[in-house]
């Protein structure tokens, strides 16, 4: 989606609203990110953000100075496959009887049954579905063989490779993390040119992108943030809303997975517990996150189920003592409970503050006031044109 | 700036301020001794200090030297303190032979990864931000 494909009565009206609420909104780009914290380095794609600054014309930024906590910077697809296009590398195993005959040619000299070469695909979630697709011209021998994945266990399509170049796929929902094999099925005696191999998340094949030594992403669509889930985080320079503010928090963002318990895309904290507009995945369910004083959980709405793999828009909303959920634009629930009014601070010493820290993040806004139930879907389909989600 | 490798490092917990002292030499951003703050364990319930970060090719190719020649290392921190953090105290060459010594290395791509490889088990973030 470029910027001139938008909708620019929308982003307009989008940062006009954020303006207007004290927002800020953050829409990852080239233009937005920098590799360092300082902000004197403009980011590239698939290389680290250690800064991202505002889109809507706050002086608020988040950042980040230690490299290992960094996210990347994406757009589009992300073929996790390294040495895609490189056969001669040993990142592609061979298997008994298969040579590697150059970077492109697979050569099987078994004498009657198909043998294979595997990719080890890395960072592999259970709940997610996967895409490996490769391009395969017959070269001598047979066409009849295989594509597959191996999540513990192998499942295949049977391909018919000709001398016609021709792209084949294979998709498969990963039921147990173990093995992660991506296979070429090689038939006895034949030889295959295979070029353009790509693993990547979703239950399509996208454009492909060559990789070397990391994987990357193709550049077609949405821009995002993509964070490891383990240690990856953006700190705000300044809390943008204290827990007694009505308060709106808006993410474009993605469930990857089901077997995590608690990823927060964004939060609002203080002191190890406090907790205000906190927006996460909680295993499969988007969760908007209040607490009391004290860091006693109970006064926040109940979530609502988003299927892995899924892109959402998710909103969470403080008026008054009503605080709710909000998923691509509709009301989901509301709770009443009052909720804590400790005043947060961007604390040296890391106690308090608010962050960044799962993804994958589209775009997020943030806003303090009483905001109205239409100017908030207006933000929200702001986001959701930046995140590939349509709300209409 | 592309990092187009990737590093995963682990130590066992004790020596987690050497670590941090050097961390802050090797990373080329303000925050490096900000490092090594995530804990792992092995089957045997030993304690690591873990960190995994992208990296430039040539430097994840310096590490086996560095790992075999602590005296090296020692003069590549003691010279980036010097221009760097010229206020603060670098590591000493014992500092360095005990991390060389007890350190451990992967170079698969994501710290989830490494950490695999090295059949160490890390928590993932339980809902704590930070």
């Amino acid at each position: 989606m470029s910027l001139l494909l938008r909708n620019k009565s929308l982003v307009r009206r989008g940062l006009g609203l954020l303006r207007k609420y004290s927002g800020t909104a953050f829409y990852p780009s080239t233009s937005t990110c920098f590799s360092d914290n300082a902000g004197t380095t403009p980011a590239e794609r698939d290389g680290v953000v250690g800064r991202i600054n505002c889109s809507a014309g706050s002086a608020l930024y988040a950042s980040q100075s230690t490299t290992g906590y960094k996210p990347i910077l994406r757009r589009g697809a992300k073929n996790l496959l390294t040495y895609s296009g490189d056969f001669s590398n040993a990142a592609w195993a061979a298997g008994t009887n298969i040579t590697k005959t150059d970077y492109r040619t697979l050569t099987s000299t078994d004498p009657s049954v198909n043998r294979r070469t595997t990719h080890n695909i890395p960072g592999v979630t259970a709940g997610l579905t996967y895409t490996f697709s490769f391009y395969a011209t017959l070269l001598s021998g047979s066409g009849a063989g295989l594509i597959g994945i191996d999540f513990a266990g192998s499942t295949t399509t049977a391909i018919t490779v000709t001398a016609t170049r021709t792209k084949f796929t294979h998709t498969r929902s990963c039921g147990t993390a173990t093995n992660n094999y991506a296979e070429i099925y090689i038939p006895a005696n034949s030889a295959w040119r295979v070029e353009e191999c790509q693993c990547e998340v979703g239950a399509t094949a996208s454009p492909y992108v060559a990789t070397t030594t990391a994987p990357a992403s193709n550049g077609i669509g949405p821009w995002w943030l993509d964070f490891d889930g383990v240690d990856d985080r953006l700190e705000l320079s300044a809390v943008p809303f204290q827990m007694a503010d009505d308060h709106f928090v808006t993410v474009g963002t993605k469930n990857l997975s089901s077997a995590a318990t608690s990823k927060p895309a964004f939060s609002a904290y203080g002191t190890t517990t406090r907790r205000c507009g906190q927006l996460s995945f909680e295993t499969a369910t988007l969760t908007a996150t209040w607490t009391d004083d004290a860091g006693t959980a109970g006064t926040s709405p109940t979530g609502s189920a988003v299927t892995v793999g899924t892109s959402v828009v998710g909103t969470a909303r403080k008026a008054g003592n009503a605080k709710s959920l909000r998923k691509d634009g509709a009301l989901i629930n509301t709770s009443n409970t009052a909720a804590g009014t400790t005043t947060l601070s961007t604390s040296a010493a890391g106690t308090d503050g608010a962050v960044f820290s799962n993804g994958p993040i589209y775009a997020i806004a943030l806003g303090k006031g009483a905001i109205t139930d239409s100017e908030l879907k207006t933000v929200e389909r702001y986001i959701g044109q930046l995140s590939g989600v349509t709300i209409t | 700036m592309i990092y187009d490798a990737y590093v995963t490092l682990a130590l066992p917990a004790p020596l987690t301020e050497t670590a941090k002292q050097l961390s802050r030499s090797f990373d080329p951003d303000s925050g490096g001794y900000l490092a090594f703050e995530r804990t792992a364990t092995d089957a045997q319930g030993g304690l690591y200090a873990v960190y995994g970060s992208p990296c430039e090719t040539s430097f994840a190719s310096k590490i086996a030297y560095l790992q075999a020649n602590p005296a090296a290392l020692l003069a590549a921190v003691e010279a980036d303190y010097a221009e760097r953090w010229p206020d603060l105290t670098p590591p000493t060459l014992a500092d360095c032979e005990a991390f060389c010594a007890g350190i451990r290395v992967s170079y698969s791509y994501g710290m989830l990864a490494g950490l695999e490889e090295m059949v160490l088990t890390i928590k993932v973030q339980d809902g704590s931000p930070v």
